[in-house]
C-alpha cells in the first residue's frame, strides 16, 4: 500500500514540474555542459601554462587606454574592416554569431525550463537576422577560402583543413538547427505569434503548421543545436584554433609604446647588481635561444593569430620569395609551444632549430606585417631577439654583419670611413660646428650616409643650403657625431648600438641640444623613439616636416624652371608607418611648380619596403631583389623622377634603376635635393 | 695544448696617419684596433683549442692601452693575456721580439701563434725572431693548420703556390690572410673577458734591463698628395701630342 501511495505522489510532483523544468533534458544538458565547461577551462588552464612558462613583461599599465583600444578593434572591429570584403566577413561572423548566441541560450533555457516565456517578436526578428550573418559570414569564409582560394590564407591539404570545415558545419548546424527546432517548437505549443516577424523561423513555422511530429523533430534539432554549440567549447581545448578567445586578450595587452621605440632595452650587465654576476655564466642569453626565452605576450600573439595572412601579403621578404613569412613565423612558433613540464634545456633552439637563420636575416623591418595585423600582433621583436641571440649569445651571423659591425665599432659608421673625415663633406659650406656654436636653435644631425656616401653627401648640401637660405639657425657635431646605431639594434647587436646612443647622448647633452633635424628616417626614429629610453631626450624633426614648416611660413619659396615634372614618392618605412609622416613629403611635392605626382599603387601605410631596412642594407641580397621590385612599381606610373626621404632608399632605387637599365630616364632625388633645386 | 699568440695593437686600417711637430706619428684620436693578422692568429688558436681541449694565453709588448687589444682577444675565447708594459724602451723588431720571447720563456707552450706582419710598420720580423731567440722553429705566412701527435702541418704561400711543412712542436707560427674568418665576440665573450686574469708585467718583472733598440727610425714623411687628374681638351692630334710630352716630361714614365 505504502508503495503505491509514495509512487502516485513521486508522479504527481513531476507532474507538477513538468510544467516548469524538463528533467530529463537537464540532466543530459548539464552532463554535456559540465563536460564542455570542463573542457574550455582545461583548455585555458593548459595554454595559460604554457605562457605562464614565459619570460614576464609587463602589459598590465594604463588599463583605460588598454580597455578603449581593445573595445575599439574587438566591438569596434577596426583594424580587420581596413581590407572591405574579409572585414565585412568577420563583422559578419563576429556579430552575427556572437548576438545569435543570446537567442540561442535562450532557446536552451526555454528547453530544460519550459517555464520561461519570452515571447517578444522583435527579439526573435533580430536573433534570426544575427544567424543569418552568422551563417552568410561563414558561407563567405568558405567561399573565400576553398573557392576564391585567397592566396594570402594559404589553403592547406586536407588535414589541415578539417578542423575548419568541422568548425564552419558546427556553427551551420547550430544556426540551422535553432530555426528548425523554434519552428517546432512553437508549431507544438502554439507559440507562432513570436516568430510573426522571424524571416526563417517564421518561414518555417507555417511550413510545420499541422505537423504531427512536431515534437519530436523540435527534440532532434534541439539537441542538434546543442551538441556543436557545446562542441565549440571542447573545440578550443583540441585545436589550434583559439583565435575567438585569444584575440580580445591579446588586444588588450597590445604595445602601447610609439612604433619606434618598441625594441626593448636589455640589460647588458653595465646595470650591474650583484645577483646577476653570480649566475651569469653558462645560463647568460640576451637575446631568444629558447622559446620560453619569449615573454607571454609575444607567445600569447601566436593563439590571437587567426592566419588571415595580412602580413605575409604585405611582407617584402615574402613578396620576393624569401623564405620569410611572418604568418609562417607566428604559426611554427605555436607549434613548438612549451608543454608544462619541460625542461627549458631539452627544448629546441629557436634560431636555427625552430626557424631557419635565413628567415631570421630576411626581415627587413618594414613594419608592413604589424601595421596590417589585425590583431596588433609584434613579428619584428620575435626576429629582433633572435638576431639578438645570434649576434651576442652565440656570435653566429652573416659575414657581411660582422663587417657593418666592425665599421661601426671603429669608425662609427658603417661604411667604415675613417671618423676623423666625417664632417669632411661640408668643407666650404661655411657649416658651423657644435663646439664653436652651442648656442644654435638646431643640431643637424647629419647621419653617416650623409657624411660618407658620395651620392647623399649631395643630400646633407642640399639640407644645408636650404636651412641656410632660410635663416635656421643650426650647427653639426662634424667628427664627433656617430653612427646613430639603428642598423647595429636591428642586426641584433645591442652592445654595439648601446655604446653609440651613449657616445652620441654623452656628446649631445654636452652641447645641450634641444632640438635635431636629421635627412635620415633612420636616424630620425633611433633619435626621437629609442634614444629617450638611454636618457637622450629631445625634440626630432625630420628634414621633410621642417622643409613643410619653412614653405608653410614662406621661409623658402619654391621657383618654377617652366618644365613640367612627373614624379612618384616612395615612403619610407620609418617616415611613414613607424612615424607616421605621410603628408609633410607630399605637402611639399605639391608646393613645387610644375610637379605632378602620380602615387605608386602601394603607397603610404601600404608602400613596400625599399628592402634596406632591418640592417639589411649592409646583408647580401639573394634571389628576387626587393629594390628592383619596388623600382618596377615605381616605373610603372611612368615617372621622370621618384622622389625619397631616406639614404637607403635613395640607394636602393637608384640600384634598382640601374638593374632596369632605366637610370638615364629616371631620376632618384630625396625630397630636400628637390626643394633645393626650385628654390629662389 | 698551451698555445700562446703574440699579438700587437696597431692603427685602424682607416686611420688617417698624421705627424705631430716632432715629426713623429701622432697618435691622437687614432682608433687602435688588433693587428689583424694577429686576429687570425687568435682565430686559428682558438680552433685548436675547441677541438683538441687546451688554452690560449695572448701575450702583447705595449702600454696601458694596449689592453684593449688583449680584452678583444680574451672576448674571441682566449684564457688570459699577458701584458708586458715597456715603458720608455724604444720598440723596435729587436726589442719587442727579445721581450716577447722572454716574458714567453717564462710561460708553457706548445705552440706559438702571430701575425705574420703588423699592418703599421710592416717588417715581418717579430715572430721570426722570437722562434730564433726561443730556438724553436718557425713557419712563416701559412693559411691552413693542422696539428696531431706533437706535430704540426702547415700549409704556406710560396711564390706561385703553396708549400706544406711539416714540423715538430714546439714551434712559432706566422698566419697569412685565408687561413680562418676570425670570429666577433659573443656578449657572453665580452662580459667573460672582463673578469678573465690579464698579468701586467714591467721589464724587471720579466728580469729584463732596459733594452737598446737596433734599429732608429729617422724620420717619417707622409706620402705626397694625389693630385687631380688633368684632362686634355682639343683636337686628337694636339692632344696627343701633349699627353707625350707630359708622360715624358712630367710623369717621366716614357
Amino acid at each position: 500500500m505504502t508503495e503505491r501511495v509514495s509512487t502516485r505522489k513521486y508522479t504527481e510532483i513531476i507532474d507538477e514540474v513538468k510544467g516548469h523544468m524538463n528533467i530529463i533534458n537537464i540532466i543530459i544538458f548539464l552532463a554535456l555542459g559540465l563536460f564542455a565547461v570542463y573542457s574550455l577551462v582545461m583548455g585555458i588552464k593548459e595554454r595559460y601554462e604554457k605562457l605562464a612558462m614565459a619570460m614576464p613583461e609587463n602589459r598590465f599599465d594604463q588599463p583605460t587606454e588598454r580597455l578603449w583600444g581593445a573595445l575599439g578593434n574587438v566591438l569596434g572591429q577596426k583594424r580587420i574592416l581596413r581590407d572591405r570584403a574579409a572585414g565585412i566577413m568577420h563583422v559578419c561572423i563576429f556579430w552575427g554569431v556572437s548576438l545569435f548566441a543570446i537567442g540561442l541560450i535562450l532557446y536552451i533555457l526555454e528547453g530544460l525550463f519550459p517555464v520561461i516565456k519570452f515571447s517578444n517578436p522583435y527579439f526573435y526578428l533580430l536573433i534570426d537576422i544575427f544567424g543569418i550573418f552568422g551563417f552568410l559570414g561563414m558561407a563567405i569564409a568558405g567561399w573565400r577560402r576553398w573557392v576564391a582560394k585567397v592566396p594570402r590564407l594559404d589553403v592547406g591539404p586536407w588535414e589541415e583543413e578539417k578542423m575548419i570545415v568541422a568548425l564552419t558545419l558546427a556553427i551551420w548546424t547550430m544556426i540551422v538547427s535553432y530555426y528548425i527546432g523554434s519552428a517546432a517548437n512553437a508549431v507544438e505549443t502554439g507559440t507562432e505569434a513570436r516568430y510573426a516577424l522571424a524571416p526563417i523561423t517564421g518561414m518555417l513555422t507555417n511550413a510545420f503548421a499541422g505537423m504531427a511530429a512536431a515534437n519530436a523533430l523540435y527534440t532532434v534539432f534541439y539537441w542538434l543545436a546543442i551538441i556543436p554549440a557545446l562542441g565549440l567549447l571542447v573545440f578550443f581545448r583540441y585545436s589550434p584554433l583559439v583565435h575567438p578567445l585569444a584575440a580580445p586578450i591579446n588586444l588588450y595587452f597590445r604595445n602601447l609604446q610609439p612604433r619606434g621605440g618598441q625594441i626593448k632595452k636589455i640589460n647588458l650587465g653595465d646595470e650591474e647588481d650583484e645577483d646577476e654576476d653570480e649566475d651569469e655564466d653558462e645560463e647568460m642569453n640576451f637575446g631568444v635561444s629558447k622559446i620560453t626565452d619569449y615573454t607571454w605576450k609575444q607567445l600569447l600573439d601566436c593563439y590571437a593569430c587567426a592566419e588571415c595572412g595580412r602580413c605575409q601579403d604585405n611582407c617584402p621578404a615574402y613578396l620576393s620569395g624569401k623564405p620569410l613569412s611572418p604568418k609562417k613565423v607566428v604559426l611554427t612558433l605555436r607549434e613548438h609551444l612549451p608543454n608544462k613540464g619541460d625542461n627549458k634545456a631539452d627544448l629546441p633552439e629557436v634560431a636555427g632549430e625552430i626557424l631557419s637563420e635565413d628567415i631570421i636575416w630576411a626581415c627587413t623591418n618594414c613594419y608592413a606585417c604589424q601595421e596590417h595585423c589585425p590583431q596588433l600582433n609584434e613579428h619584428i621583436n620575435k626576429l629582433i631577439d633572435l638576431r639578438r641571440h645570434l649576434v651576442l649569445d652565440v656570435s653566429e651571423f652573416p659575414g657581411e654583419a660582422q663587417l657593418a659591425f666592425t665599421n661601426m665599432e671603429r669608425n662609427s659608421n658603417p661604411w667604415g670611413v675613417g671618423w676623423t673625415t666625417r664632417g669632411d663633406w661640408a668643407d666650404g659650406l661655411d657649416v658651423p660646428l657644435m663646439e664653436d656654436n652651442p648656442d644654435v636653435e638646431y643640431l643637424f644631425y647629419v647621419g653617416c650616409a650623409g657624411s660618407f656616401d658620395e651620392r647623399i653627401k649631395n643630400v646633407a648640401k642640399s639640407m644645408v643650403k636650404i636651412l641656410q637660405a632660410a635663416g635656421v639657425s643650426f650647427a653639426i657635431l662634424g667628427s664627433e657625431e656617430k653612427c646613430c646605431g639603428d642598423s647595429a639594434r636591428r642586426l641584433g647587436n645591442e652592445y654595439l648600438f648601446k655604446s653609440l646612443v651613449d657616445e652620441n647622448i654623452e656628446t649631445m647633452n654636452g652641447y645641450g641640444v634641444k632640438k635635431i633635424i636629421t635627412c635620415c628616417p633612420h636616424c630620425f626614429n633611433s633619435l626621437k623613439n629609442e634614444y629617450p629610453q638611454f636618457g637622450g631626450n629631445y625634440e626630432v624633426i625630420h628634414h621633410t616636416q621642417l622643409i613643410s614648416k619653412l614653405i608653410d611660413e614662406k621661409k623658402i619659396n619654391l621657383q618654377g624652371t617652366g618644365d613640367k615634372l612627373n614624379l612618384t614618392y616612395h615612403d619610407s618605412c620609418m617616415l611613414g608607418r613607424y612615424n607616421n609622416e605621410y603628408d609633410a613629403p607630399r605637402k611639399i611635392i605639391s608646393k613645387i611648380p610644375g610637379a605632378s605626382l602620380t602615387e605608386m599603387e602601394r603607397n603610404r601605410n601600404k608602400a613596400f619596403c625599399c628592402g634596406a631596412g632591418g640592417g639589411r642594407m649592409w646583408l647580401e641580397e639573394h634571389g628576387t631583389r626587393i629594390n628592383v621590385m619596388r623600382t618596377e612599381q615605381a616605373l610603372e606610373t611612368n615617372p621622370e623622377l621618384v622622389a625619397v626621404n631616406c639614404p637607403f632608399c635613395l640607394t636602393m632605387i637608384e640600384d634598382g634603376l640601374k638593374d632596369k637599365n632605366q637610370e638615364e630616364n629616371v631620376q632618384v632625388k630625396d625630397i630636400a635635393e628637390l626643394v633645393a633645386r626650385y628654390m629662389q | 695544448m698551451k698555445i700562446l699568440v703574440c699579438l700587437k695593437q696597431t692603427f685602424d686600417t682607416e686611420a688617417k696617419v698624421v705627424l705631430d711637430g716632432n715629426g713623429k706619428i701622432d697618435r691622437k684620436g687614432v682608433s687602435m684596433i688588433v693587428n689583424p693578422y694577429d686576429e687570425f692568429a687568435v682565430e686559428e688558436a682558438l680552433k685548436i683549442v675547441e677541438k683538441d681541449g687546451g688554452s690560449v694565453t695572448v701575450v702583447s709588448v705595449g702600454d696601458a692601452g694596449t689592453q684593449d687589444a688583449l680584452r678583444q682577444a680574451l672576448a674571441m675565447g682566449a684564457d688570459d693575456a699577458v701584458l708586458v708594459d715597456a715603458g720608455d724602451t724604444e720598440l723596435d723588431e729587436y726589442s719587442t721580439a727579445t721581450i716577447l720571447a722572454k716574458a714567453i720563456s717564462g710561460l708553457e707552450y706548445d705552440l706559438v701563434l702571430g701575425g705574420f706582419r703588423a699592418i703599421d710598420d710592416g717588417s715581418a720580423q717579430v715572430c721570426g725572431r722570437v722562434a730564433e731567440i726561443l730556438n724553436i722553429p718557425v713557419v712563416n705566412v701559412i693559411t691552413k693548420l693542422e696539428v696531431a701527435g706533437g706535430k704540426a702541418t702547415a700549409t704556406r704561400e710560396i711564390e706561385g703556390g703553396n708549400e706544406v711543412v711539416e714540423v715538430a712542436l714546439p714551434a712559432v707560427f706566422t698566419a697569412q690572410k685565408g687561413l680562418n674568418e676570425p670570429r666577433y665576440p659573443s656578449m657572453k665573450g665580452i662580459m667573460k673577458a672582463k673578469k678573465k686574469p690579464l698579468a701586467k708585467k714591467s721589464l724587471a718583472d720579466l728580469g729584463l734591463d732596459a733594452i737598446a733598440p737596433k734599429v732608429k727610425a729617422i724620420s717619417f714623411s707622409l706620402p705626397e698628395a694625389r693630385q687631380a687628374g688633368k684632362v686634355l681638351q682639343g683636337e686628337v692630334a694636339d692632344v696627343t701630342a701633349e699627353l707625350a710630352k707630359l708622360l715624358r716630361e712630367e710623369a717621366k714614365v716614357i
